[in-house]
């Protein structure tokens, strides 16, 4: 196979402070996604300004339920999201990146231009 | 299947839907004004719609991280539109435009709700737009973007050739 990308979600700020009635959802979105074509190995990068909610351990129980799947957890004091996005995409291994906040969800369709 | 084909940057579509959780209620679609109006009416294009309301967007991309580190990272002293500073800068370098490609499907749900960034920075979208725009319009050698507004430079400037993928020129 020639190309085997990671592809690295972002998940900053806003969308990653106290993010719990959302992040489980978008979590989900991004699994479903990488499922839907398992040529491409997915690495998710988490960058979390410090909450306060249950936001890390709703964190901790999916990379719990998806120990196949490549999952990085940062807290870190919120510098803004600009920043985070900078230092998710600087932790990201893989080749390919793309990125949302918290609550929103990925649909399962690949970045193939036209 | 190989995922961006030849280009270093894929935009895709989006879709808005606005299930907040919050119970709080709140005016959808923060974007508005006469700005917003005054940029839509500039251009109709894919290209157009890229370089002058990605902001607004919220707009999904997928891009190499080699393409990434050669901008340097987005500004963070920006508070909104940081993500239309980072399509910009993706795409365009100094001396080294990227034509990004264009992937048709919905890519990302973007969740509208009273809380988001884009609601809390709502003041500081266009502004904050503007600036980035402005500092790639400087990095390309054009004038600024009220240079645009007042008709002495076209926007078209900044668009890359249609013909051949990946031809990192402007016209």
């Amino acid at each position: 196979m020639e190309c085997h990308p990671l592809r690295a979600g972002a998940i900053q700020k806003d969308c990653f402070f106290n993010s719990e009635l959302y992040i489980e959802e978008t979590l989900n979105s991004i699994l479903r996604s990488a499922n839907s074509d398992p040529a491409i190995k997915t690495e998710i990068i988490v960058v979390d300004a410090e909450s306060t909610d249950t936001t890390l351990s709703i964190v901790r129980s999916f990379m719990e339920r998806n120990k196949d799947l490549s999952v990085k957890y940062f807290s870190r004091r919120d510098s803004g999201a600009a920043e985070a996005l900078n230092f998710g995409f600087g932790e990201a291994s893989g080749r390919l990146l793309t990125y949302c906040d918290s609550d929103d969800l990925f649909t399962s369709k690949p970045y193939q231009p036209l | 299947m190989k995922m961006l084909g030849s280009f270093d940057l894929v935009v895709g579509e989006r879709s808005y839907f606005s299930t907040t959780k919050e119970g709080i209620p709140f005016e959808s679609h923060p974007f508005s004004g006469s700005r917003r109006r005054e940029l839509r009416g500039i251009g109709t294009t894919f290209e157009d719609n890229i370089i002058l309301h990605s902001h607004v967007a919220s707009t999904p991309v997928a891009f190499t991280k080699e393409r990434f580190l050669k901008t340097g990272g987005i500004d963070e002293s920006m508070k909104a539109a940081y993500d239309w500073d980072l399509v910009l800068k993706l795409i365009y370098q100094e001396g080294d435009i990227s034509k990004p490609g264009y992937a048709e499907e919905v890519h990302l749900n973007y969740r509208e709700r009273p809380n988001s960034l884009s609601n809390v920075h709502r003041e500081s979208q266009f502004r904050e737009g503007e600036k980035a725009l402005n500092e790639t319009f400087k990095r390309m050698g054009v004038e600024n973007l009220q240079a645009v507004f007042e008709g002495r430079v076209d926007p078209g400037y900044l668009r890359w050739r249609h013909d051949g993928r990946g031809e990192n020129t402007t016209r």
